[in-house]
């Protein structure tokens, strides 16, 4: 007893961190992706990745 | 090799021979040096009996603040007047460049340190004149740690934003067993330590001088190249 | 890499799938099913977070240093990126071993009422995690690419070569002051573990491995998905 709200905040600051970095670098892979299809689509070779 | 020497020599002398001319690294880090030791008897008014042990802390705080005044402005004169591409387009081992900014450096400082250690002990009454030969020595070889690492990072910020900032955040913490050891030889020293206690931390710093003075050397040719 | 995109892309999603499972078991034997510690009762399951923290912070940074050297020596942008991500992930790893760290030392060893104290593993931790901080700065402040990555490695290798010397010298200065702090033992460490704390360690070690691999994938598609785009935007479309 006393104890166990220490564990549930290191818990829940450790992993809430790794999901917050986890949605950025997905928002930051998206917008990649997006930008490179609007430089690509025009040329014919699409599927060269 | 002697090739080598023969370019670091050079160098030196080139850099010697503008700061004899200009004379505005020495001067400037020589009153800025000065100037901390008068922030430091303000910020926190030692007492008489204690100032033996704070000596070292404070001195070496002095040192690595004035240092990297100085680091700022090491290859500043090169990149404002456009030499450091002729330095470059000069058919020369990269590391001889390296060696002569390290030596320059190192002359600066310990020339500052001749004149900030004695007033030091001047002006907080602090009678320590027969531990000065073995305090330089210790000083010498925390100097060439700040001066090793230091040079390094002062050419790897040249072309950073925000570099005056940006040096410190990143040389700081890398500095860390060149700081400690230096400190905490002098420490010992002031506390008439025997040799036992002191060797760890010389030999400390020899090796953090010789591992990044090597690297430096290695690695300076990307450091700078362009 | 010869794999094509969608072939990494499905072969990240099953490595996110595994790490996730994995997790949740660690979650499950930490949280629940691990007895009490005896002697320091229900926040020791920390320790379940904290070790397996540290160790993959150590192993994203030994990834630096690698990449670091293989980008110095060879030039390529992908090894560029590999230093730069494992850094990033580095960081994270390394803050979250000191909040764990602190939030166990205040309930075990720290003076009532400390949200510090200058224990030399501590210290230490810290100033890892200042040099990779600074890393990162150093990163996102310098904006030609290539000076960046070569900045950047020649950062990655003297950081990590000061790193034996920091950890000495930190110790060094603070067992003068203090005892050497609580943990301190003879025997390796598993040897000092019954199993029944020795298993969720090791689950949760696993589950921590998997995530800093899949982190670092997707944060390598990022990267190169970046890259990709730069070099469009330079040489017109493709």
């Amino acid at each position: 007893m006393g104890h166990w709200e220490f564990v549930f905040l290191a818990y829940g600051i450790v992993w809430s961190a790794v999901l917050l970095y986890l949605v950025l670098l997905k928002r930051r892979l998206r917008k990649a992706e997006a930008e490179r299809a609007l430089y690509r689509r025009p040329g014919p070779s699409e599927d060269n990745a | 090799m002697m090739n080598t020497l023969r370019q670091t020599y050079w160098l030196l002398w080139k850099d010697l021979l503008l700061e004899i001319r200009r004379r505005e690294s020495l001067l400037s880090m020589f009153f800025f040096g000065t100037i901390l030791l008068f922030l430091f008897h303000f910020s926190f008014d030692i007492p008489r009996e204690r100032i033996a042990e704070m000596a070292p802390g404070l001195l070496w705080l002095a040192f690595i603040f004035t240092g990297t005044l100085a680091l700022t402005q090491l290859f500043q004169g090169e990149k404002d007047s456009q030499c450091l591409d002729a330095l470059l387009l000069c058919p020369m081992d990269r590391g001889a460049l390296y060696l002569a900014k390290v030596l320059f450096n190192l002359l600066m400082m310990v020339l500052v340190e001749l004149v900030i250690f004695p007033l030091f002990g001047i002006l907080f009454n602090l009678n320590f004149w027969n531990l000065l030969p073995s305090l330089f020595m210790v000083a010498l070889l925390g100097t060439l740690g700040f001066c090793v690492l230091g040079t390094l990072f002062s050419a790897l910020t040249l072309r950073a934003r925000a570099k005056e900032l940006l040096l410190p955040v990143i040389l700081f913490p890398l500095m860390i067993p060149s700081i400690l050891g230096t400190i905490r030889a002098m420490q010992i020293l002031f506390g008439a330590g025997n040799l036992e206690e002191l060797l760890p931390w010389i030999r400390l710093l020899i090796v953090f001088d010789v591992i990044f003075i090597t690297v430096g050397f290695l690695i300076f040719e990307w450091v700078i190249e362009e | 890499m010869a794999m094509s995109a969608k072939g990494t892309g499905k072969a990240r999603t099953i490595l996110g799938a595994l790490a996730v499972t994995v997790i949740l078991l660690g979650l499950y034997w930490g949280l629940v099913r691990a007895p009490t510690h005896p002697g320091q009762l229900d926040i020791q399951r920390i320790m379940y977070l904290h070790i397996p923290s540290i160790l993959t912070a150590y192993l994203s940074f030994f990834i630096v240093f690698v990449g670091s050297c293989l980008y110095l020596w060879k030039g390529e942008r992908r090894d560029d990126i590999l230093a730069y991500s494992a850094a990033e992930i580095g960081v994270l790893f390394t803050a979250a071993t000191i909040i764990t760290g602190i939030l166990w030392g205040k309930k075990t060893w720290f003076s009532p009422g400390d949200w510090w104290t200058w224990d030399a593993r501590l210290t230490f931790t810290a100033l890892l995690l200042l040099i990779f901080v600074g890393y990162l700065m150093f990163r996102a402040l310098i904006e030609d690419e290539r000076r960046g990555a070569i900045c950047g490695a020649v950062l990655g290798i003297i950081g990590f070569l000061d790193i034996p010397l920091i950890h000495m010298s930190v110790h060094w200065f603070q067992t003068l002051h203090q005892d050497p702090s609580i943990l301190q033992t003879e025997k390796a460490p598993w040897e000092n573990i019954p199993a029944a704390w020795l298993v969720p360690l090791s689950i949760n070690f696993v589950a921590f491995i998997l995530l800093f691999f899949y982190l670092l994938a997707l944060r390598l598609r990022v990267g190169e998905t970046e890259e990709e785009v730069k070099k469009l935007k330079l040489y017109g479309r493709a």
